[in-house]
């Protein structure tokens, strides 16, 4: 037995100990261990670890050290400490400044507590709460910052006696404790139309004068209710300073687990301080406090002023409303849901547009079905495997040019700029920097995923990541490093049409893969390498290698298989085996086995779709979805046998891109896939011989590409836009129309003859040249 | 599993630790100048810092635990980094302590916890998990709970034996 497997033994043993009564436990021990046993010391040393733990904790509170009290803080100078807790120290002070006397309770925050912005919003609440004037609410007065920077708080000064002490000490009753409590209700009421929740409302913060005037102290830390805020995303997001300390036993459940802290919090703490003046025994205050405390919030009454009205009721020795049948419940819940209803409001119309989204797809799915007959159209094969395997195409694989995401890029850019210019930073925020890079290269222009389109900052981006892990050796350094190799290749590769450059980024990475020690290979060190196998696959693809890519596409089937025995297959993995088998398809297709191309992309779909269905609306995947559907669609299209499943994948093709305009709805490169598409319905329109039908889609596609390359300038979007004139050309001729046609192929060699000037004519588009000048030929001049 | 957030979801977790770490630093720094006892612990201060990147970029608040969870291994590293510029800083070895208040004043030297913890990672990496969420994150059961996929009662059990099982082997390097 090794030393590791004795720790785990004992760990086991001291864990399955836990369950058994502590004086049960030696005995226990005994049967299972034999003394001096290895096993048993070290259970024992942890038991004796355990007790010290558990002294130390019930001895720990006065240890605090202290702090010298200022002189002075504000216009106050400090008498006394009254007390210590919270976010800092409460002084008695008095103002000598000015002309008259004034005592004040001063709350100092302690040093470095508070982050800037938390000071800031300090600073905006102590104004919301100056505002607050009640009798029974200890008034703020003032606050500011001590020349050391500590903020504090100036509130009113309420010598009295916590709310249970002196409902003990002057021997209240019932029904005046009933009363004290009303009164209490009546302040955080008050509070609440003022759209300011207490959150701490615990027996020690409401004070008793002598004179039995309630105050509620500590509303210095509340923040305005987020009911009525406008910014419902926002407000229910912001935690007041208040919501970052809570009191066991008089906090709301939702405290603990929600960040969404409203009105219904004070009422939970409410319920708790009213058991606490009540005897259980009192069935009706029982009711009360049970419906006060309920832990959903649905169950609990919905304003203070419900709890507030049952208590005076109870008082006036009429019925509650929370009694069994009582009619109240339903509108206390009619009336709480709906304030949660108008609180929501905002998600709601978000989740509405969403529901109005998955209606109108699934309505055009329904009348694209009608429409989708069977129908071949050989004459475009050349066309569609242009936009299939333009080098443009692929290029333009992107979505996701999200402000949000342009705005975090700037953000990040800053910040890991300046930490890779420290020259003394740590090898570990080395990495972290580097990792940042990479994700900032992606973000920004990797092909092949979302990305901002743009090349040059993801390439700086690598360039910097591969900066800052020179020299560094370690697994995970070397592991992250194979990652940007991976992506730099796709960039070489794609951006410079630079093969050569990338088959030799994708060799470094693979090296360092190897040099990764064994026993260090775990969860990260796969899914780096499965980054290689993507990038050789796509190396192969553009060399047009159909055996390569067989072989790496099994490579990476396999290792996914291997990781998804290692634990549940997650997203990353599942995409990988729809990857692979998306490659095969396309292998089938280089390799002219059709036949079999359609059924790896066949899989390919299913596996797709399954994962989207547990990641709806994931760009990425819709595209890949959609992607694989078109080039399935392409290579269906010229098979006889294979028409039912050419017109499934168009289908599934329009889909995916309609949702994916719904996700991303400004984005160029994903206008211009929704052209090709379009385009594929275009030709089998025609092929049926609707070709009114087929004609009006066509136009819309020279449209979509004609606003794309307003947009973006793409020269890889005017070249499709040449192939869409053929394309309109070719529908002429079907339909019989030959002037239309001339026409169409007239515009199609007028863009033609714009990209050569600019020296931007794609070889593809060129090749496709002599048959449309052909067909012309037979034009009228 | 945690072990899902931790490693299949790197790209999320590349974009958070860039916002994450200037805000934790902050925290760290604070709790260095050795502000303890406060009702304000770490994990207050990392879940304020959480909300804030929440705020920013609209993740989903679902995501929380597991955003904090993911602080709780930067501080960890953080300021265990800390620890060790600050012995190197003296030329001797120079303790550096922390203190939660999750288990009232216990206060460790970061770098020998730090080994300790590096140990337990290899016994039992799933206490290692615990403690740092627990510790270096002070993340509440619940929030543990979620993010393992464990029971509240089996978090609560795995961190009283993870706490021991530390304490144990810290007491013995004391010696």
């Amino acid at each position: 037995m090794t030393d590791a497997d004795i720790e785990r033994e004992a760990i086991a043993l001291f864990e399955a100990m836990l369950d058994i009564a502590e004086h049960d436990r030696d005995n226990w021990l005994a049967q299972r261990t034999s003394n001096n046993s290895p096993i048993r010391m070290r259970v024992e040393a942890m038991r004796r670890a355990d007790r010290n733990a558990m002294l130390r904790t019930g001895t720990a509170s006065e240890t605090i050290s202290e702090e010298l009290a200022p002189e002075r803080i504000g216009a106050y100078r400090i008498v006394s400490l009254i007390g210590r807790g919270g976010m800092g120290s409460v002084y008695r002070g008095e103002r000598d400044v000015g002309d008259f006397d004034h005592v004040a309770a001063i709350k100092l925050v302690k040093p470095g507590l508070l982050s800037t912005s938390l000071t800031d919003r300090l600073r905006k609440e102590r104004q919301t709460l100056a505002q607050l004037r009640h009798p029974n609410i200890a008034q703020l007065y003032d606050g500011g910052e001590t020349p050391e920077g500590l903020p504090f708080i100036v509130m009113e000064y309420v010598d009295g006696e916590p709310l249970l002490n002196w409902a003990d000490g002057n021997k209240l009753d019932l029904k005046a404790r009933a009363a004290l409590f009303v009164t209490v209700c009546d302040a955080v009421a008050f509070a609440h139309r003022h759209l300011i929740v207490h959150r701490d409302l615990t027996p020690s913060n409401i004070l008793v004068t002598s004179d039995g005037t309630v105050k509620l102290i500590d509303f210095g830390i509340a923040k305005p209710a987020e009911t009525d805020t406008v910014d419902v995303l926002t407000s229910l997001v912001t935690p007041s300073i208040a919501s970052l300390s809570l009191t066991p036993g008089f906090a709301a459940p939702e405290r603990l687990t929600s960040l969404r802290v409203t009105t219904a919090a004070d009422v939970y703490s409410l319920g708790k301080i009213l058991a606490a003046l009540i005897p259980e025994s009192e069935t009706d205050l029982s009711a009360i406090v049970s419906t006060a405390t309920a832990t959903e919030l649905e169950d609990r009454y919905a304003t203070v002023d419900a709890l507030r009205d049952d208590v005076s009721a109870w008082l006036e020795g009429m019925p509650v409303s929370v009694r069994p049948g009582g009619w109240r419940y339903r509108t206390v819940l009619f009336v709480n849901r709906h304030r949660l209803g108008s609180l929501l409001g905002g998600l709601a119309s978000v989740f509405i547009i969403g529901a109005l989204i998955v209606a109108t797809v699934a309505y055009s799915r329904a009348e694209r079905a009608r429409q989708a007959e069977a129908a071949r159209f050989a004459e475009v094969r050349d066309l569609a495997g242009f936009m299939i395997f333009d080098l443009e195409e692929r290029l333009s694989r992107v979505v996701g040019t999200g402000e949000a995401r342009v705005a975090l890029t700037k953000r990040a850019q800053i910040y890991l700029s300046e930490l890779a210019k420290n020259s003394n930073v740590t090898e570990q925020l080395r990495l972290e920097a580097a990792r940042g890079f990479l994700q900032l290269a992606l973000i920004r222009g990797i092909p092949g995923q979302p990305n901002q389109g743009d090349r040059v900052g993801a390439r700086h981006n690598i360039l910097d990541a591969l900066k800052l892990l020179h020299g560094m050796e370690t697994a995970e350094s070397r592991t992250l490093k194979v990652r940007v190799l991976a992506k730099q290749a796709l960039l070489e590769a794609h951006v410079d049409s630079d093969l050569k450059k990338a088959g030799e980024s994708v060799e470094k990475a693979t090296q360092n893969l190897e040099a990764v020690s064994e026993s260090k290979r775990g969860a990260a060190w796969k899914s780096a390498r499965s980054d290689v196998r993507r990038s050789q696959l796509e190396l192969a693809l553009l060399n047009g290698d159909a055996d390569g890519i067989r072989k790496f596409a099994a490579l990476l089937a396999r290792e996914a298989q291997e990781r998804s025995s290692d634990s549940l297959p997650d997203s990353d993995v599942r995409l990988d085996q729809a990857l692979a088998e998306h490659f095969l398809g396309l292998a089938g297709y280089l390799s002219d086995n059709l036949d079999e191309g359609v059924t790896y992309f066949t899989n390919a779909d299913q596996r797709f779709a399954a994962i989207i269905k547990d990641e709806p609306n994931e760009p990425n995947l819709l595209y890949l979805r959609a992607f694989n559907a078109y080039t399935g669609h392409g290579t269906a299209e010229g098979l006889p046998g294979k028409r039912s499943a050419a017109i499934a994948f168009l289908r599934t093709a329009t889909d995916s891109v309609d949702r994916l305009l719904a996700v991303e709805p400004n984005d160029a490169a994903m206008l211009s896939f929704a052209a090709a598409v379009k385009q594929a319905q275009a030709q089998d329109l025609s092929a049926q011989g609707r070709y009114s039908q087929a004609i009006e889609t066509q136009k819309q596609v020279i449209e979509n590409y004609t606003s794309a390359y307003r947009r973006s300038k793409s020269p890889g979007t005017a070249n499709k836009l040449v192939g869409a004139y053929q394309t309109l050309g070719l529908i002429f001729d079907q339909a019989g129309n030959k002037k239309q046609a001339c026409n169409a192929r007239t515009d199609a060699i007028d863009s033609l003859d714009v990209l050569r000037k600019a020296n931007q004519l794609l070889g593809s588009i060129e090749a496709m040249e002599v048959k449309i000048r052909a067909s012309l030929k037979s034009c009228p001049a | 599993m945690i072990v899902s957030w931790r490693e299949g979801v790197a790209d999320d977790r590349d974009r958070l630790i860039q916002h994450l770490l200037p805000e934790l630093q902050q925290i760290a720094a604070a709790r260095l100048r050795g502000e303890y006892g406060s009702s304000l612990s770490t994990g207050d201060l990392i879940n304020d810092a959480v909300l804030k990147l929440i705020r920013i970029d609209k993740i989903t608040l679902a995501d929380r635990a597991h955003f904090i969870a993911l602080s709780s291994r930067l501080m960890r590293n953080i300021l265990t980094d800390h620890a060790r510029a600050k012995s190197s800083e003296k030329r001797r070895h120079h303790k550096v302590e922390l203190n939660t208040s999750i288990d009232g004043e216990q206060r460790f030297d970061l770098d020998s916890l730090n080994s300790a913890l590096i140990r337990l990672g290899v016994i039992d990496p799933q206490l290692m998990e615990i403690v740092e969420m627990r510790y270096f994150g002070g993340m509440t059961i619940t929030d543990i709970a979620e993010v393992s996929g464990l029971s509240e009662p089996t978090v609560k059990r795995r961190w009283q034996t993870a706490r021991a099982w530390l304490m144990a082997a810290l007491d013995e390097q004391e010696v």
